[in-house]
C-alpha cells in the first residue's frame, strides 16, 4: 500500500514540480515591470471576478433552488434541466456568443438602435462576471438543490413542531442550509474562475491567468510566468482554508436543518416573483444571447458540410475522442475513490496538490508536462504512436481535475466510512484497504456516477491541455472549435460548438436524472 | 433493488466501452505511417495550413501532419523534446515566434538557391535560419461613409486630437499590436512612440476588441470611424458581404511604409528529415506554392510575378516597411512594458 501511496504522490507532484522548478534566471526586469504596473490591477480584478462570479453564483444558485420547489412533477424537472443547460457550454464559446450579442454590431444593439432606442454598453469586467456565472451558476444549484431534497423530511418534521411561517423557514432554515451545501461547488467556482482564460480573454480582462500567459507569450519569459503561478497557488491555498472553516461548520449543522416540503412553502409571494423574474433574467443570458448570435450568422451549407465532408467522422476520430473523455473520467474516479480512502483523509496535506492542478491555467500545467513528454519520446518506437498520448493525456488530466471527483465525494465522507465500518464489523476475516476501496465504489455508486458525468462535461470542454498534448492531426470538438472562433469564423465554428453542447447536454441531463434517481432511493 | 439493477446496467455498460476501447487503442497504435512523412508544428490554425500542405503532398508525394497551438507554447514544447523531438519544420505567422526559436537555437540553417534568390533579405533570417513566405500589412480601416481617404496618412497621426472618440484598436495582449509598436520603437524614440500610443488610447470610441474581426464590425456599424487590423480581415468579411462600408488606407506611405509582418517557417535542428523539410520551404517559395498560399489566406505573395487574391488585389499595391522583422522579435517585450504604461489594455 505504501509504494502505491508513494506512486499517487508522485502522480501528482512530479508534474507540479517540474512546473515549479525552473532552470536559469529570472528576468528581474520583466518582474519589475510586472510589480509597478500590472500585478495590482491584475490582483484587483482577479478578486473582483473571483468575488463577483461566486456572489451571483450563490445568490442565483440560493434563489433558484428555493423558488423551483414552487413547482412540482415534470415541470420542475424541465425547469432545473433549464437552469443546468449552460453548463455545457465551454466558456469560450459561451462569452464570445454574449459578447457578439452586447457588442454595438450585435443583435440587441443592432435592434435597439434601429428603433431608436437608447443603447448601452457592458463593462468588460461586468462582462466576464457574466459570462463565467452563466455557465458556473449551475454547480451550485445542483449542490445545493439536491442536497436540500435530501434533508427534506427533516425540515418538515422541524416546521411542524416549531409552527413556522414561510419567511422564518427561508430565512432561518433554507438560505443558511443552502449555503452551507453551496460551500463547495462555490470554491470550485472560485478555482474555475482563477484559472480560466477563455471568459477574461474574449472580454479582454486583465486577470492574474492573463497576466501570467501575458509575460509568457508576449514578454517571452516563462521563468517569470512560472514565478507569477505561486500567485494563483496562493489564491488556491486562501479557498481551500475558506472551505475548510466552512466545512467544519456544515457537517454539525446538517444534522439538523436543510430544506422544506414545497407544500409548507407555496404561498406566491415575493419570493415567487423575484425568482421568475431572474429566471426570465437568466434565460436571456444563458440562451437567447448565444441564440441570437448563432442565428445571426447562421449558415445551413456548414452544418451539411461538417457531416457530408466526413468531418463529423474525421475528429480522430469522433468515437476514439468520446472514449477517450469516458476512460479518463473513470479512472479520475477511481482513482478518486482510492485516493478518498486509501489517502486523504489520514494526509491532508496532499489536499493543497489536487487543489493547484485545479486551479492551475491549463496552459501552465502544460508546461509541466513538457519534460514527461520528451522523455516519453525517449522509447523506441513509442514517439508516433497514440497510446503515449492517451498515457500523457490520461494524466495530465488527473492532475487537472482530481479536485472536482474529491470535493463532490468529500461532502460524504463521513456517512460513508462510518457505513463501511459497520459493513466491515460484520466480517470475520481481516479486510485491506482495496477491498475498504472497492465496498466504498460499490456502495456509493450512486454517488459516483454523477461525477463521472461532471467530468464527462469538463473533459469535453477543456482546451489548453489538449492543445498541447495531442498527437499530430488530432482534433477535438473543442480544439477545432477554438481553432475557427479564434479566427472569427464563427459560422464554421457553429457545428463543432452545437455538437459539443449537445453532448456536454446529454451528460448534464443524466446527471440530473442519476441524482435524482438516487435522491428518490434514500 | 432499483440501486442493484443501476449497478448492474452500468457494470455491463463499462465491460462493452472498455473492450471497445482496447480495440481502438490497438488499431490506432498500429496505424500504418507513410513512407515520406514531414512532421510541423503550427501557430497557424488548421483552416490555413490544410489546404496548402494537401497541395504540396499532391505536388511532392510526401504527406505532411502537424499540430497547431500557440507559438510560445510550441516552442517550448520543441525545446523541452531537444534532440529527441520528432518535428521537422517550425510554421508560424509572426516575425517575433520565429526570433524566439531562432534565439532559443531550435533552427539549423538551410543553404538553398531558390530560398536566397526568391525572398528579399528583410524578410529571412540574416544567417538563412528562418524565411518570411507571404505578406500580411496592418494598416488602417476606415468607414467609407465617415472618412475621406484625405483625412488618412499615418499611424502616428491617428494620435492626433482630430480622431478622439473615432478610433477602435485590438488589444495590446495580441501579437499583432505587439509587432507594429515594437517596429515603431525600431525607428523612433521611445518618447515618440509612447506619445503616440497614449495619444490612440486617448482616441478609442470603446474598449479595445478581443479580435479584429469583432472590430471591423465596429466600424462598419458605425462604433468608430478607423481603426488598425490586418488586411486580410476585412478580405475574409468582405468576401461574404461585398458591401460592407469598411475600405483598407495603406499607411506610412510618404514615410517608412506599412508594417508588416510575415507567415514563415525554419527547419529544425533536431530533424531527421531536413531534406524534405528544405523541399517544403522552397515549395513554399515556389510559384506554385506562393499562388496556392496567396489564395488561401489572402496574403500578399512575396515573390514577384505572383498575383495575390483577387479580392486583395482590388486593394492596389503598396509600399512595405522594409525593417528587418527580427526587430518585431528583439522589441516584443519592450513594446508590451510601453503600451501597459500608457494604459493600453
Amino acid at each position: 500500500m505504501s509504494l502505491i501511496k508513494s506512486l499517487l504522490i508522485f502522480l501528482f507532484i512530479g508534474p507540479l514540480l517540474t512546473l515549479f522548478w525552473w532552470q536559469g534566471t529570472l528576468d528581474f526586469e520583466i518582474l519589475e515591470h510586472i510589480w509597478s504596473y500590472t500585478l495590482g490591477p491584475s490582483i484587483i480584478q482577479t478578486v473582483i471576478l473571483v468575488l463577483g462570479v461566486s456572489f451571483i453564483c450563490y445568490g442565483l444558485g440560493t434563489l433558484f433552488c428555493g423558488w423551483l420547489f414552487y413547482f412540482s412533477g415534470p415541470f420542475r424537472n424541465f425547469l432545473l434541466l433549464l437552469l443546468v443547460l449552460p453548463l455545457a457550454w465551454p466558456s469560450l464559446n459561451l462569452a464570445y456568443l454574449q459578447r457578439d450579442f452586447f457588442s454595438y454590431s450585435g443583435f440587441l444593439m443592432s435592434f435597439l438602435r434601429e428603433y431608436q432606442w437608447p443603447i448601452f454598453s457592458v463593462a468588460p469586467l461586468f462582462g466576464a462576471i457574466l459570462s463565467l456565472s452563466t455557465g458556473l451558476m449551475p454547480y451550485v444549484l445542483v449542490a445545493g438543490y439536491f442536497g436540500f431534497f435530501r434533508q427534506q423530511s427533516k425540515i418538515v418534521e422541524l416546521t411542524k413542531t416549531w409552527s413556522l411561517e414561510s419567511w422564518q423557514i427561508r430565512k432561518h432554515l433554507i438560505l443558511p442550509a443552502i449555503f452551507r451545501m453551496s460551500v463547495f461547488p462555490l470554491i470550485a467556482v472560485g478555482f474555475e474562475v482563477l484559472s480560466d482564460f477563455g471568459a477574461v480573454s474574449v472580454w479582454n480582462v486583465d486577470s492574474l491567468s492573463a497576466l501570467i500567459l501575458k509575460t509568457w507569450f508576449s514578454m517571452f519569459s516563462i521563468q517569470s510566468a512560472k514565478f507569477l503561478s505561486w500567485l494563483i497557488l496562493f489564491a488556491a491555498i486562501s479557498l481551500i482554508l475558506i472551505r475548510w472553516i466552512f466545512t467544519r461548520k456544515t457537517y454539525e449543522d446538517l444534522q439538523f436543518s436543510a430544506a422544506v416540503d414545497s407544500e409548507l412553502i407555496l404561498k406566491k409571494d415575493y419570493f415567487y416573483f423575484v425568482g421568475c423574474i431572474f429566471f426570465i433574467l437568466y434565460l436571456s443570458v444563458a440562451y437567447i444571447a448565444p441564440l441570437a448570435s448563432l442565428t445571426k450568422e447562421f449558415k445551413w451549407e456548414f452544418f451539411v458540410n461538417f457531416f457530408n465532408e466526413s468531418v463529423f467522422w474525421s475528429l480522430n476520430s469522433l468515437g476514439t475522442q468520446l472514449l477517450l473523455v469516458l476512460l479518463i473520467a473513470v479512472i479520475l474516479i477511481g482513482l478518486h475513490a482510492f485516493l478518498f480512502t486509501a489517502m486523504t483523509q489520514r494526509w491532508l496535506i496532499a489536499r493543497p496538490i489536487f487543489y493547484l492542478g485545479y486551479a492551475l491555467p491549463g496552459t501552465i500545467l502544460v508546461v509541466a508536462f513538457l519534460p514527461l513528454f520528451s522523455w516519453i519520446k525517449m522509447i523506441p518506437g513509442w514517439s508516433q504512436s497514440y497510446l503515449v498520448f492517451f498515457f500523457l493525456i490520461l494524466w495530465a488530466y488527473v492532475v487537472k481535475y482530481a479536485n472536482v471527483g474529491l470535493s463532490l465525494l468529500d461532502g460524504h465522507s463521513k456517512s460513508l466510512n462510518r457505513s463501511i465500518e459497520e459493513i466491515l464489523s460484520f466480517r470475520t476475516t481481516e479486510t485491506s484497504q482495496f477491498s475498504k476501496w472497492l465496498i466504498l465504489c460499490r456502495y456509493h455508486f450512486g454517488q459516483i456516477f454523477p461525477v463521472i458525468l461532471i467530468l464527462w462535461i469538463d473533459i469535453l470542454k477543456e482546451l489548453p491541455l489538449m492543445l498541447a498534448l495531442r498527437p499530430f492531426g488530432f482534433n477535438t470538438l473543442m480544439t477545432k472549435s477554438y481553432d475557427l472562433i479564434s479566427e472569427g469564423f464563427w459560422a464554421q465554428a457553429m457545428p463543432f460548438s452545437v455538437l459539443l453542447f449537445i453532448l456536454g447536454a446529454i451528460g448534464v441531463w443524466s446527471m440530473l436524472y442519476f441524482q435524482r434517481m438516487r435522491v428518490h432511493n434514500e | 433493488m432499483k440501486n442493484r439493477k443501476i449497478v448492474q446496467v452500468s457494470k455491463n455498460l463499462l465491460s462493452k466501452v472498455a473492450s471497445i476501447l482496447v480495440v481502438g487503442l490497438v488499431m490506432t497504435a498500429h496505424a500504418e505511417q507513410p513512407v515520406k512523412t514531414l512532421n510541423v508544428y503550427t501557430s497557424q490554425k488548421e483552416e490555413f495550413v490544410k489546404p496548402v500542405f494537401a497541395a504540396f503532398e499532391k505536388s511532392s508525394g510526401i504527406k505532411v501532419q502537424f499540430v497547431s497551438d500557440k507559438g510560445p507554447v510550441l516552442i517550448e514544447k520543441m525545446k523541452a523534446e531537444g534532440s529527441r523531438s520528432t518535428v521537422d519544420l517550425f510554421l508560424t505567422v509572426d516575425a517575433g515566434n520565429l526570433w524566439l526559436a531562432q534565439k532559443e537555437g531550435l533552427f539549423a540553417p538551410v543553404q538553398s538557391e531558390i530560398l536566397n534568390k526568391n525572398i528579399p533579405s528583410q524578410y529571412r533570417h540574416t544567417g538563412n535560419e528562418w524565411f518570411g513566405f507571404t505578406l500580411r500589412a496592418r494598416t488602417i480601416l476606415y468607414n467609407v461613409n465617415k472618412v475621406k481617404p484625405s483625412e488618412l496618412s499615418t499611424y502616428e497621426d491617428l494620435a492626433d486630437t482630430k480622431w478622439k472618440g473615432r478610433l477602435c484598436l485590438r488589444t495590446s495582449k495580441n501579437v499583432y499590436n505587439q509587432s507594429l509598436v515594437a517596429m515603431m520603437l525600431d525607428k523612433q524614440k521611445p518618447q515618440q512612440v509612447e506619445t503616440t500610443v497614449k495619444g490612440w488610447v486617448a482616441n478609442l470610441a470603446t474598449d479595445v476588441f478581443p479580435d479584429d474581426t469583432k472590430m471591423i464590425e465596429a466600424i462598419a456599424a458605425g462604433q468608430c470611424d478607423v481603426g488598425i487590423a490586418n488586411h486580410y480581415y476585412l478580405a475574409r468579411l468582405a468576401k461574404d458581404n461585398p458591401k460592407i462600408p469598411v475600405a483598407v488606407f495603406w499607411a506610412n506611405q510618404k514615410t517608412e511604409g506599412v508594417h508588416v509582418n510575415i507567415f514563415g517557417a525554419g527547419v529544425l535542428k533536431s530533424s531527421k528529415n531536413k531534406q524534405d523539410a528544405q523541399k517544403l520551404l522552397e515549395w513554399f517559395a515556389s510559384q506554385e506554392g506562393q499562388t496556392v498560399l496567396a489564395q488561401n489566406n489572402m496574403e500578399f505573395p512575396i515573390l514577384t510575378g505572383v498575383k495575390p487574391a483577387e479580392l486583395v488585389a482590388k486593394w492596389g499595391s503598396f509600399k512595405p516597411s522594409n525593417q528587418s522583422l527580427s526587430k518585431a522579435g528583439e522589441l516584443q517585450a519592450e513594446s508590451v512594458q510601453l503600451m501597459d504604461r500608457v494604459l493600453y489594455k
